[in-house]
Formats: C-alpha cells, sequence, structure tokens
C-alpha cells in the first residue's frame, strides 16, 4: 500500500483524531484500505445500547466510487439484508465523491434511526414492519440483545 | 480564611501587574463587612435561623433598582395590626422582640414618609404576598390585601453590595483597558507579520512558510476555544489554555521554525505573538479567579446572614460587563481578522475529492471549486451532478470555468503545494497511459509502440 492517495490517509488521519461520537473505524495494519468499524445503535431506537461491527472496503477508484459497506453484525432492519448489505440511495445511485468515510457512517446510524421499509432490501422484514411494527421493533430489539450486546 | 490566602496568593504570585491586583476583589474586606451585616442583623434581634426558617412567609429579601443604582432590601410581611403572621414557630421572646422592632419601624415610616409611597409599597405587597401564600403551610393567612410589608434598613448590608458592585465596575475597566492593549498589539503584529510574510514574488526573503507553519499550528491546538464537534466548541477553563498555549510553544520549538526565519525581525514578532498570547491568558486567568472570589463571597455572606443573597444576586447583575463578556471569544477574533487570515492556510484551498491543492482551479456554475484533473475524471465517467450541491453542471464546464484569478493566487502563495501537485498529477497520467497501451496488447489488438 505504497501509493494510498493523500486522500485516504487524510482521511484515517481524522478519524482517530476527531472521531464522531458512536463511531469507530480502524483501518488493517496490512490493508490500509479495509477498514473494521463499529457503530452504536441510536438512542431511542430498537437498536440502542447495541454495538455492531461492519466492514468497509475503499475500492481502486474510491472515492470516484462508493466504498463498499456490509453489516457483520446481525440485525433485524429492513434496509439491511441476511448478508449485512445495506440498501442507501449515497452508497450507490447518489454517491458523491465529496462524501467521506465518515459521511457515509453517519448516514447508516442515521439510517438505523430512521428504518425505511417502503424500500426494502430484506423483503420478509419489511413486510412485518409495515404490517405489525410494534413487533417488528420488538424483534429488532431482541436481536440487538441477543447479537450485538456482548 | 482558606480561600482567602489561596487568593491572595493567587494574585501575587501570576505575574499580574500591580494595579490588577489592587483591583482585584477585596474579600478581607468584604469579609469584615459581612461581621457587620451579621452583628446589625443580631442587634436587630433577628438571628440566622430565626430568618431561614422566616425565608418567603415572613421575610423577604431582593434587589431593588436596576444594575446602576441598586439598593438591597429585607421586608417583613406583617398584618393589618401590625403583628406577625400567626404560627410561625419562633420562640415567644424572639416574636416580642421582632413586634416591638416592627412598631419601631412602623412609626418611623409614617413619620418620614408621603402617602403617595406608601400606597405603591402596599399595592405591590398585595401582590408578593398572593404569590407566596400556597407555600405556607397556615390555614388561617390573612387575605392578601390586610397585609403589608415593613422594611428593615440594613446599612451594612447597603455597604456590602455597593462595594462588590462598584468593585465589579474598575474590574470591567481594567479589563475592558486590557482588551484595547491586546488588540492594539494584534493588529501592529499582524502588520509587522503581514510586511515579512508577503510572497516569494515580491519579497525575496519571504518567512511566508514558518509562519504558515506556525499559524496552522495554533488554529490546530486551538488554545482559547475547542473546534472539535464533539466538544462542542466551548471556551477552555484559563488552566485548560494554559497547557495548550505550552503545547503550541514546544511544538513551535521542537520543529526549529525560528530557525527556518530569513527576515531578522520574524523573531522578534513571533516572540510579540508568544507575549500576546500568556496576556490574553493572564486576563482570563485574572477574571476567572475573581469570579471565583464573588461566588465564594455570596455564599459565606448567605451563610453568615441566610438572606439568600447568593443564588439571586448573580442574576440580578447578570448584564454587568464583568461577568457577561466573553473576552476570549472577542480577543480570539480580532486574532483571527488581523492575524491569522493574513497567510491563507492550505485547508482552506484543497479539492474535496482527492484533497490536493485545486490546481487548476475550475469553478462550476454552482460555485463549488475543484481541480481540474477530478473534474476530467468526474467528465469522463459521465457524472453530471456536482458533487458538492449536486446540480446538474458538471458536464457543461470546460476551459473558461478555470478561474484565472484564483489560479495566480495558489500559484503565488502556495507555490511548493503546486509544484506537489504538478507532480502527483504527471505520475497519474503516465500510469493510465501505461494501462491503456497494457490493455490494448491484452486485447490482442496492433501492439504499437510503448515509447512516448
Amino acid at each position: 500500500m505504497a501509493n494510498l492517495p493523500k486522500r485516504i490517509i487524510k482521511e484515517t488521519q481524522r478519524l482517530t483524531e476527531e472521531p464522531v461520537p458512536g463511531i469507530n473505524a480502524v483501518p488493517h495494519e496490512d490493508n490500509l484500505r479495509y477498514f473494521d468499524v463499529s457503530i452504536h445503535g441510536p438512542s431511542q431506537s430498537p437498536y440502542e445500547g447495541g454495538i455492531f461491527r461492519l466492514e468497509l472496503f475503499l475500492p481502486e477508484d474510491y472515492p470516484m466510487c462508493p466504498p463498499k459497506i456490509r453489516f457483520l453484525t446481525k440485525i433485524y432492519h429492513p434496509n439491511i439484508d441476511r448478508l449485512g448489505r445495506i440498501c442507501l440511495d449515497v452508497l450507490k445511485s447518489n454517491w458523491s465523491p465529496a462524501l467521506q468515510i465518515r459521511t457515509i457512517l453517519l448516514s447508516i446510524q442515521a439510517l438505523l434511526g430512521a428504518p425505511n421499509p417502503d424500500d426494502p432490501l430484506a423483503n420478509d422484514v419489511a413486510q412485518k414492519w409495515k404490517e405489525d411494527e410494534k413487533t417488528a421493533i420488538e424483534t429488532a430489539r431482541q436481536w440487538t440483545r441477543t447479537h450485538a450486546m456482548s | 480564611m482558606k480561600f482567602a490566602h489561596e487568593f491572595m496568593e493567587t494574585l501575587s504570585s501570576s505575574a499580574f501587574p500591580p494595579e490588577w491586583a489592587s483591583s482585584a476583589i477585596q474579600y478581607k474586606q468584604l469579609k469584615k463587612c459581612i461581621k457587620r451585616v451579621q452583628k446589625e442583623l443580631q442587634a436587630l434581634g433577628l438571628d440566622v435561623d430565626m430568618l431561614k426558617d422566616g425565608r418567603g412567609p415572613v421575610f423577604e429579601y431582593m434587589f431593588d433598582g436596576t444594575v446602576q443604582s441598586f439598593h438591597p432590601k429585607l421586608v417583613v410581611k406583617v398584618d393589618e395590626s401590625g403583628g406577625l403572621q400567626v404560627g410561625w414557630g419562633i420562640d415567644e421572646e424572639a416574636r416580642r422582640r421582632l413586634e416591638e422592632l416592627l412598631r419601631k419601624l412602623r412609626r418611623q415610616k409614617e413619620m418620614g414618609e408621603r402617602s403617595g409611597e406608601q400606597e405603591e409599597r402596599e399595592g405591590r405587597s398585595s401582590m408578593s404576598s398572593d404569590e407566596s401564600s400556597d407555600e405556607s403551610v397556615e390555614g388561617d393567612i390573612p387575605h392578601p390585601h390586610t397585609t403589608s410589608e415593613i422594611e428593615i434598613p440594613l446599612f451594612a448590608d447597603v455597604e456590602f453590595f455597593h462595594t462588590l458592585t462598584s468593585e465589579l465596575e474598575s474590574l470591567d475597566e481594567l479589563q475592558t483597558k486590557a482588551k484595547g492593549s491586546i488588540e492594539t498589539d494584534i493588529i501592529s503584529i499582524g502588520d509587522s507579520v503581514a510586511r515579512v510574510a508577503t510572497p516569494k514574488t515580491f519579497n525575496s526573503r519571504s518567512d511566508l512558510y514558518p509562519w504558515r507553519e506556525v499559524f496552522r499550528l495554533y488554529l490546530e491546538t486551538s488554545i482559547f476555544f475547542s473546534t472539535q464537534e464533539i466538544e462542542s466548541y466551548k471556551e477552555r477553563t484559563p488552566e485548560e489554555a494554559e497547557k495548550k498555549l505550552q503545547v503550541f510553544e514546544n511544538e513551535i520549538e521542537r520543529l526549529g521554525i525560528a530557525k527556518q526565519f530569513k527576515c531578522s525581525n520574524s523573531k522578534v514578532l513571533l516572540e510579540q505573538f508568544m507575549g500576546m498570547n500568556q496576556m490574553v491568558l493572564r486576563v482570563l486567568r485574572f477574571q476567572a479567579i475573581n469570579k471565583v472570589a464573588m461566588r465564594k463571597i455570596l455564599k459565606k455572606f448567605d451563610k453568615r446572614t441566610a438572606l439568600g443573597a447568593a443564588p439571586t444576586f448573580p442574576l440580578f447583575i447578570s448584564t454587568h460587563n464583568f461577568l457577561a463578556s466573553q473576552l476570549a471569544r472577542a480577543l480570539c477574533f480580532t486574532m483571527s481578522t488581523r492575524i491569522l487570515s493574513i497567510i491563507p492556510q492550505l485547508d482552506d484551498y484543497l479539492c474535496p475529492i482527492c484533497q490536493y491543492i485545486t490546481i487548476k482551479p475550475v469553478r462550476l456554475a454552482c460555485s463549488h471549486v475543484f481541480c481540474v484533473r477530478c473534474l476530467v475524471k468526474l467528465q469522463r465517467e459521465y457524472k453530471s451532478n456536482c458533487p458538492m450541491c449536486r446540480n446538474d453542471v458538471v458536464l457543461k464546464a470546460d476551459a473558461s470555468n478555470i478561474d484565472p484569478s484564483l489560479l495566480r493566487f495558489l500559484k503565488c502563495y502556495f507555490p511548493k503545494e503546486c509544484r506537489e501537485k504538478q507532480r502527483v498529477n504527471e505520475r497519474e497520467v503516465v500510469r493510465e497511459q501505461w494501462m491503456t497501451v497494457r490493455e490494448g496488447k491484452e486485447e490482442g489488438a496492433e501492439p504499437g509502440c510503448a515509447v512516448m
């Protein structure tokens, strides 16, 4: 990783020096484009109290193309599927090269606080969310306790 | 006792100018004054416990008037016959004495007061007892309009608060003076730095780069304020600021910036800059210690008299300049407009995509600026939206969007950074060309000549 672009170096530096509250991102020593991420579930959401692990990879073309991000911790959320893939516009069609790792992770944290069952990735979860929101939220809370707190 | 000692120590040991120490809050003198208030209250037969119990239903203590001219007053609520409210738990002896005092005061009042003022006072009193009526546990409170208030004159009390406010005023004056002199320093240092740090084009012995480093470190250390969102940009305590200032000075020393100066004047200016920051720190420390002194003396006042001034007095004078002023904020603002802004910092001229200096700068129709190389990359991929604002402007940009005055400015103030960006661009172009040549080979097309 001799030719790490200045942009990535700077972003990594700022992430460690001025971390975003509730978000942690650390690059692998042997691959500085690969980050271990953890996001705290936002308060007053069914994910509150949970710490969710994610993996983040910056492809060769970054920042011309978006980072690849996936949840590693199991999570019950209408916009996140069982493989941890995330349905979020800024990670796909609405990506802009002026966005950064920190802004994207903030968007993901916000997504946890505001699930959007009308634009689902996990169809079964979204269905439940629409039919019986109360039970769905309870399930999400249950999953948070089982998988994201240890 | 302990604080009085600590206060004197701080005043004498912190290198404050002598005229400051003499303007500081006269803690000892105020303490003596409290004793006089205490004696005065005792002479009237009002002891601490009695005042503590009776505050609210029977006694009321307030600051009357405006900050410029006020007097503290203690009033007793009495019923129509001039007697105290029944059921208030004090012993007979104390009650008799108090009633005696009230009778005396009432006689004086009737003799000396004009009737108009009296009406006004009674009108107000009925309101205040209305408010307090539900706090009182007594069932047989007389009707509001039958009660009235009698003021108990306390001369030492008036003296105490007038001394305290006049001290605050002299502190305020001192602070205004110190602020003015620091501001003058800031402006003169700023003008001198501007001369030694003009770009090389105009000044062959330019100290542009070392001074930029000084100011970059200064901003980064954020001595008097936090610049981090996580700490919500709050003002630092003098102790924190002192530590930060030390960190800054050590860093300047470690990097050997003074040795990089080519102009002999720069070294002197750097010392002046440091001295000026030390001065700001001293003013802040002086302000902080005096605020503590005021808080402590009021607490002591309350402990000895039970009049309850500690919570109300600071509110009453909260608009006072000395307490309200955001000195550090004001001075840092002057510093950033008169000194720090003289030298442009690289952070303000970075391409939001590649994080190098925006050379050559392309200004899109939405007025966002990117380096020409990143813009070309966007166009190659037919991305039409501005990365900053998503306006449909990227594909419409052409050579005429290069901002010539910004280009000249960047070349003048950031020659090294411009050359660095140039080298990075060249390397990238070479790599791209090599990739196209290799891809051509792999696709089995005409090998072609790889020499360029």
